[in-house]
């Protein structure tokens, strides 16, 4: 059992020790972590060495230092590594004149499936694509494209997926369904990376989240343990309730809480220990005949915990 | 709605044989509209038309009582545009820029400066502002775009998927600049697929999906008021018995409860079964539908 | 001394002030048009050229007067063997016409290719009325180019006439309406069309290309034509040089003949049919241009 949270057990995707450098910018600086089945969230500022981790995963570019291994080998040292992997970019890479189906018929060939028609029809299946497999693909929305490329990605029935910004564009019953797609393919035993910049939707689909700021590692693992692994910022939680000042002086004579803010009718909480002041709030409140109707942490989202980790730096 | 801020009665455009809009319906109050719908729901047309840079195939629409067909330079000089798409031009510094966006939109030349120039500083640009837009990060350049939608003071502004490319960060920040804006007196519509974008933002939500609108209401119209919702920490089970055994009806979901209680005050029971039972709560508040159970459950598109 | 302190709200503040509307818009556009070809707020290289050109067109004229000066100064009798108006005009042509090959481009290319017109259509501002803010642009300046060194010449040989330079103005008053008259042919013949070429065009090196190519080539094919073909229409081939023609219509102007002998009169044209072809061709373009624009903004 490994006790790195950026590590996994039974990895498929490993980067040890991995630096890339562009003339005097160091896009990605000594990163090690490792990927493996299961749904796994990428997420950092815009420039912060996100896409050229991706880049150095799936083979496009080598490592100035370290070593990336995928499967045991380097990405596209053999073409059957190479066709275990599944990318799915963020640039919208598709033949207009084709239609789905062609499309996707297309991936399987140059990525030497057996039985190409074959692999086609199940991987439209899975995405559920059918209704429009048979349409042109300039008449297509751009969520729909989307659900193109994953389809295409899929069709070798690769090991690992990597998918950049995968739900852009899409409506939200596309999102929905692509969502549990990807978790689906996660629980298939396959390693799914995803990069998105819209948090609420890496918090749905990852089982847990790497964080990347200025090409290092800032945080990695399940997010819950990671807010509380940043022990030197309390918690800060709204409790909107009937009897407010009561029920905040009760928190602080009991010790519950180290500061309490009031604003109109709710009460601002800071603690270190979110997780036993639901309890305690609920005894206080009954102590005091408060009914509190809301409770809710303002930061132990994954956005909340980006922008400790960013302006940390 | 005598005060209305945009209408619309059996509006339709098509392209060709593509129909992007059709049977479009809706009165609108002052405030933040969201204009909700995938990207090819009409969201981006239907703009245009209120623009008056479309013309509507069939149907009318207007923009604080003006036709927007016909009427549409009135309305122009009353509202203010962030389109989606590039718009910035690369040679030209934020500040000069902004000093022209002011002009177009009828400030005189010293007005024009002064209030470009506040303007830049309300978005967050400072000295930044005397560089040239081509060499901007994309959060810089959606605050410019930004900037220039508001330079002239709109009584409207139409922001389209104001936080494309921007990095959660950025978001963020846009989203609190947005929120902001009623504040000084500007109604803001925003057009965006990002559901959370219109949460955070908005008090009514324009739907659009296929073409035509399938919900126009205001946003808090989806909390519940005595339906409660709480994830409980502990022993969930104990605590939705304590509940039923209390008369109140659980709907369970893993570690999440759905409280209803005739006659009774849910949250009184919930604190109860929590000081009872040991639990304590992850999160609680009214049952709030979101934005997306609302629009998934009005039907699916293709 | 009072004990007082005060912040100021440096927040939001609504702007009551005077809007122009439509007439705000259209000059800040024709305004903006303006700094644009001349490089006025952009990047130094973008000043490189036109202004350039800008000495290039006055030079001349400053040499001229500096020569009547020195003339004036030491050979009194003697009468200037150059200077005339007509024969700068024929010079300047050149020079406007390249800068108006540059300038075009630069006006209404970008705007496109950036997507700025999505700004411009959202402002009070019809399509027509920001193709006619670029236009007065356009013209304006090349005018410009035409005017100042004519009206420098005009004062200067005025100032050192003999005669005193009041009356040397009053003399030679004829030349005002002439000057007018010959730089609205110039701008005229050679403006719309460039907006044409810029309208059609997607990239600025071959905008300009194409606009010059044109004018070359039309000279030459019209030489090649008069001279090789027997055909009854032939001379009617000399309107294809239509670079030329403000040549032509200009030496009417002024009643001199140029250095050259321009197509259109060896054609044996009068310089009313020159004028009729530059007329034509300067409605015709600015109505595509206008066409264009509708359907883009």
């Amino acid at each position: 059992m490994i006790d790195d949270p950026a590590l996994v057990d039974n990895p498929t995707v490993e980067v040890t020790d991995v630096s890339k450098w562009f003339g005097p910018k160091v896009a990605v600086s000594k990163i090690t972590c490792s990927f493996g089945p299961g749904v796994t969230g990428l997420l950092g500022p815009n420039g912060a060495g996100k896409t050229t981790l991706l880049r150095m995963v799936t083979g496009l570019i080598r490592p100035s230092e370290g070593a990336i291994s995928v499967l045991g080998e380097w990405p596209r040292s053999s073409p059957k590594v190479y066709a275990e992997i599944g990318l799915v970019p963020e640039e919208s890479a598709v033949y207009t004149h084709m239609t789905g189906r062609e499309y996707v018929e297309y991936a399987a060939v140059l990525s030497g499936v057996d039985g190409p028609a074959s692999a086609t029809d199940r991987a439209i299946e899975a995405v559920a694509l059918e209704d429009a497999a048979d349409r042109k693909l300039d008449g297509y929305s751009k969520g729909m494209r989307q659900r193109a490329k994953v389809v295409a990605a899929l069709v070798a029935d690769p090991k690992i997926l990597v998918l950049d910004e995968p739900l852009n564009g899409t409506d939200p019953v596309q999102r929905n369904h692509l969502i549990a797609v990807f978790r689906q393919l996660g629980d298939e035993g396959r390693t799914v990376i995803v990069s998105s910049h819209v948090l609420e939707e890496i918090e749905r689909m990852s089982d847990r989240v790497l964080a990347i700021v200025d090409g290092r590692l800032a945080a990695a693992g399940d997010v819950a343990a990671i807010r509380r692994a940043m022990s030197d910022i309390p918690y800060r939680v709204r409790v909107e309730t009937t009897r407010p000042r009561q029920l905040a002086a009760r928190l602080l004579e009991d010790a519950v809480v180290h500061g309490v803010a009031i604003e109109d009718e709710a009460i601002l909480v800071e603690t270190e220990d979110l997780s036993s002041l639901g309890h305690q709030v609920a005894v206080a409140a009954k102590r005091v005949e408060a009914v509190p109707t809301v409770f809710r942490p303002e930061d132990a989202s994954l956005e909340s915990v980006f922008r400790y980790l960013v302006r940390r730096r | 709605m005598t005060d209305s801020v945009l209408t619309a009665n059996d509006l339709g455009r098509a392209f060709g044989s593509v129909v992007a809009l059709h049977s479009v319906d809706f009165e609108v109050p002052p405030g933040r509209i969201g204009l909700v719908g995938a990207n090819g729901a009409g969201k981006t047309t239907l703009v245009k038309i209120l623009l008056g840079i479309l013309r509507p195939t069939t149907g009318t629409a207007t923009v604080f009582g003006d036709d927007a067909t016909s009427e549409f330079l009135p309305i122009r000089s009353r509202v203010g545009y962030m389109p989606e798409t590039d718009c910035l031009p690369l040679d030209m510094t934020a500040a000069d820029f902004l000093i022209h966006a002011a002009g177009l939109a009828g400030l005189p030349r010293n007005a024009a400066r002064q209030r470009g120039s506040d303007v830049l500083t309300l978005v967050g640009l400072h000295e930044e502002r005397f560089r040239r837009i081509g060499s901007f990060s994309t959060g810089m350049k959606q605050r410019t775009k930004l900037a220039q939608a508001i330079v002239g003071h709109p009584d409207l502004v139409f922001l389209d998927e104001p936080t494309a490319g921007l990095d959660p960060e950025g978001r963020g920040d846009m989203l609190d600049l947005i929120a902001r804006l009623g504040g000084f007196g500007i109604n803001v519509l925003v057009s965006s697929h990002i559901l959370g974008d219109i949460e955070r933002t908005c008090d009514w939500v324009l739907m659009l999906d296929g073409g035509t609108v399938i919900r126009s209401g205001p946003l808090d119209q989806l909390v519940e008021a005595d339906v409660a919702s709480v994830e409980i920490t502990g022993d969930a089970d104990a605590v939705a018995a304590f509940l039923r055994a209390a008369g109140a009806d659980v709907d369970s979901d893993g570690r999440r409860l759905i409280v209803t209680a005739s006659g009774a005050d849910p949250f009184l029971l919930i604190r109860d079964a929590l000081a009872e039972t040991g639990a304590g709560m992850l999160s609680l508040g009214p049952r709030a539908t979101t934005l997306e159970d609302v629009f998934l459950r009005q039907g699916s598109s293709q | 001394m009072t004990d007082s302190g005060v912040v100021y709200d440096l927040g939001y503040k609504p702007y009551e002030g005077d809007k122009r509307g439509r007439r705000g818009a259209v000059a800040t556009t024709y305004r903006d048009g303006n700094y644009r070809v001349l490089g006025i707020k952009r990047r130094a290289r973008k000043k490189i050229l036109p202004w350039a050109l800008a000495a290039f067109v006055m030079v001349p004229a400053v040499v001229f007067v500096g020569f009547a000066f020195l003339l004036s100064t030491f050979a009194p009798e003697a009468d200037s063997p150059f200077g005339s108006h007509a024969d700068y005009f024929e010079l300047t042509g050149t020079i406007v016409l390249l800068f108006v090959a540059l300038a075009a481009p630069e006006l209404l290319i970008p705007d496109r290719r950036e997507g700025v017109l999505s700004i411009y259509s959202s402002r009070p501002l019809l399509p027509d009325d920001y193709v006619l803010a670029r236009f007065g642009s356009l013209l304006t300046v090349a005018a410009g180019f035409m005017l100042i060194p004519q009206v420098l010449m005009y004062f200067g040989f005025a100032a050192l006439d003999a005669d005193g330079f009041f009356s040397a103005l009053w003399s030679n008053g004829g030349a005002i309406p002439r000057i007018l008259a010959a730089t609205a042919v110039y701008a005229i013949a050679y403006t719309p069309l460039a907006l044409l070429i810029a309208t059609v065009a997607n990239r600025k090196s071959a905008a300009t290309g194409v606009y010059l190519g044109t004018l070359l080539i039309g000279t030459i094919l019209s030489a090649a034509l008069v001279e090789a073909t027997t055909m009854p229409g032939r001379r009617y081939t000399a309107m294809l040089a239509f670079g030329e023609l403000p040549t032509h219509v200009n030496d009417w102007i002024w009643g001199t003949s140029s250095s050259e002998p321009t197509p259109m009169a060896m054609a044996g044209f009068d310089a009313w049919v020159s004028l009729l072809v530059i007329g034509a061709v300067a409605v015709i373009a600015t109505l595509i241009v206008v066409w264009r624009y509708r359907r883009l903004l």
